[in-house]
């Protein structure tokens, strides 16, 4: 068995196109991040950010506003005031932001910058602790005050950055997100090895089905060895990112890499899943690999690959979606340890994307485990 | 010798099609079985459903006195298959892609490796076994693909058209290794449409069309099978309506064929069927540039079968 694992790595190693998706693609990602986010950090300097505070009076939520007003000085500047008057102050650029506290609270800015960003990790970082606040709120209500002090410590929720030589939270955010894009690219592996056990797809596949193995041993042969690239992958990109391009992603090492392990086995079982699906009759190998990466994109693109701000968005209007998003899940578990220690949040994330790998490779199993085909 | 295969009337349809039309096939041990029959007529089909491959809607299938099914891995380690289109991994070398194939029959590392060398000096690819798949010719390739099936020293090999696309030279190198092959004992299924090579090396041919067995036996015993005994070619040759009536009345002519100056006879079995119309054409001073007498061909079994030439 090892042997046919052996083969199988090597087969994928040397495949331009897919060492050029699984490794090339996201350290050149990540080399454009470092050299856009650096200077972008390098240009702004930090400072007190104002912001306005719109209380509704119908759903004000106390915890909130107690969170905001406990940054004050700190990190922001707040001001309480009417909403009509915070709008245009926003529109003067003399607020960047303007915080609503409402039942689910919310944030309006004017446009994007790194301070538009400090904000809405704020937010994030309520939203994401809000039930232990209004837990203490409301059977410890005399301990509110040190846990919004301990939210405010520079391991819990925000760390105060040094500008000079790392990147600000929201930046890492942009380097988690591309962790898990490069993790979920272990699809298009997934999706060549699955490829090899489907007689119908070709011929090379035709001649490995006609040998005397067990279906079985074939998909953890193929599984085991895109499994094994991607994670060699992986660790190439995050040794990039931390000793060439310089980038901390904290110390939490053995969470980073763990996170990293179980991204890669879940990307390569979604691409199984993909190689194994028989949505049309004539479904190409290309069809199949566009597929694949569509799909990749569109989840990096929920993660806030693009757009910090998207995660923080979706978290807020569909957040089912983001313990759903393979990528999100990734990005959101290395934020959560790296940024915010959440462990609770990081184990909760974890096991999400090892329950969905194991749905989907069952699924890809139960799919393949048919061996004779009405064409070929 | 016993039967190494046994097709008992095979139907598989495709919607309306239908692709194989109760084939029935029985090959025996040590032949070299040839299936011959134009592009489409159901001969990678029938070797699919033997090796189980393919679903199909009626029938039995045998291979070692065993119904085959996918899980039959006993028979299957005794199988070897070359397919139709050169199935080999374009990123590994050409010794790694014959013995990631072995590996899939034999586990013994030892073994495995001998068996790796003696494929790759049956197809005589010791020179080129580091070099990658796509610096091969296409001869080449072809007894690459070849070596990735035959390494594990199966007792029957199917060999799906081995030979499409490769230069003469090379073509004769496969065609003499198949026939080693048999020498050493393996059974072979041999399909083609190129009736040349199936005469020259099956042991015994079937004639398949339209997904039928039309007609199974040796070269010799299919040719017996049908009319013509002999065809005779007449090149540049003028004749007049009365003289071509003449000819089909001379001994053992049945078919007389007068285009472009060019005539065409067939006699039935018999000898010197030449000498009487050489006779007719001397009597009657007709002149002609060329004459040429061929006996038939499995292309001439085929087209009064069929009615149809191989190659339509």
């Amino acid at each position: 068995m090892l042997h046919l694992i052996k083969y199988q790595f090597m087969e994928l190693i040397r495949g331009k196109e897919v060492m050029f998706w699984a490794l090339f693609f996201p350290i050149i990602l990540a080399t454009l991040f470092s050299l856009t986010l650096t200077n972008m950090s390098d240009a702004e300097s930090f400072k007190v950010i104002d912001v306005a505070l719109v209380e509704s009076e119908q759903h004000s939520n106390s915890s909130f506003s107690e969170f905001i007003h406990s940054l004050d000085g700190k990190y922001v500047t707040v001001d309480l005031m009417s909403e009509e008057k915070s709008l245009v102050l926003l529109e003067e650029g003399k607020v960047k932001g303007v915080f609503y506290d409402t039942q689910v609270p919310s944030l309006s800015i004017q446009t994007n910058g790194v301070e538009q960003s400090i904000l809405s990790s704020l937010l994030y970082s309520y939203i994401t602790n809000e039930a232990m606040i209004l837990q203490v709120m409301n059977e410890h209500p005399q301990q509110l005050q040190s846990l919004l002090e301990s939210l405010q410590q520079s391991d819990s929720t925000i760390r105060e950055v040094n500008m000079n030589n790392e990147l600000a939270d929201t930046s890492l955010s942009y380097f988690f997100s591309l962790i898990a894009m490069a993790s979920l690219y272990g699809g298009f592996l997934g999706l060549q090895k699955a490829m090899l056990i489907q007689a119908n797809l070709s011929s090379l596949a035709a001649r490995i089905c006609v040998a005397p193995m067990r279906r079985f041993p074939l998909v953890i042969i193929s599984i085991s060895s895109a499994i094994t690239v991607q994670c060699t992958s992986l660790l190439l990109l995050l040794g990039y990112i931390h000793f060439i391009l310089g980038i901390s992603l904290g110390s939490n090492w053995i969470h980073i890499l763990l996170t990293s392990f179980i991204g890669c086995i879940l990307g390569v079982c979604i691409g199984y899943l993909i190689g194994a699906l028989r949505i049309t009759r004539n479904m190409t190998h290309n069809t199949k690999t566009n597929l694949v990466a569509g799909c990749t994109m569109l989840m990096c693109f929920f993660s806030g690959l693009m757009s910090f701000e998207m995660r923080y968005l979706i978290q807020q209007q569909i957040p089912l979606l983001n313990r759903i998003n393979p990528a999100a899940l990734i990005a959101d578990s290395l934020e959560s340890i790296v940024i915010f220690n959440n462990e609770q949040m990081y184990y909760e994330n974890l096991v999400i994307m090892i329950g969905m790998s194991i749905l989907f490779i069952s699924i890809s199993i139960l799919i393949t485990r048919r061996q004779k085909y009405d064409n070929i | 010798m016993s039967n190494i295969i046994e097709v008992e009337n095979l139907v598989k349809r495709y919607k309306e099609l239908i692709a194989l039309d109760h084939l029935t096939l029985r090959i025996k041990e040590g032949e070299i079985y040839g299936l011959l029959g134009p592009n489409g007529s159901g001969k990678t089909t029938a070797i699919n459903c033997i090796l189980s491959l393919l679903k199909y809607d009626k029938g039995i299938i045998k291979v070692f006195n065993q119904e085959m099914t996918p899980t039959s891995y006993k028979s299957k380690e005794n199988i070897g298959v070359v397919m139709q289109n050169v199935a080999v991994f374009e990123e590994l070398s050409v010794y790694e892609n014959i013995d990631y194939f072995c590996g899939l029959y034999i586990k013994d590392k030892v073994r495995r490796k001998q068996l790796v060398k003696e494929a790759i000096a049956f197809v005589e690819l010791e020179k080129f076994q580091k070099m990658r798949p796509k610096k091969l010719s296409g001869g080449l390739l072809r007894r690459l693909n070849i070596a990735c099936g035959i390494a594990h020293k199966p007792k029957l090999i199917f060999l799906d058209e081995p030979t499409v696309a490769v230069d003469p030279q090379s073509r004769n190198k496969i065609l003499e290794g198949i026939q080693a092959l048999n020498k050493e004992g393996a059974t072979i299924v041999y399909t083609s449409h190129y009736m040349e090579e199936v005469e020259q090396i099956c042991t015994k041919i079937s004639i398949i069309d339209h997904g039928k067995n039309i007609a199974t036996g040796t070269s010799e015993e299919l040719k017996q099978m049908i009319k013509t005994g002999e065809t005779i070619t007449f090149s540049n040759i003028m004749l007049k309506p009365f003289q071509l009536d003449e000819i089909k009345n001379i001994a053992r002519v049945f078919h007389v064929q007068y285009e472009d100056g060019n005539l065409q006879i067939k006699c039935r079995r018999g000898n010197h069927n030449l000498i009487p119309i050489l006779d007719y054409m001397k009597q009657n001073n007709i002149v002609f540039s060329q004459v040429s007498s061929k006996l038939p061909t499995l292309n001439d079994v085929f087209l009064e079968i069929t009615g149809k030439e191989l190659r339509d």
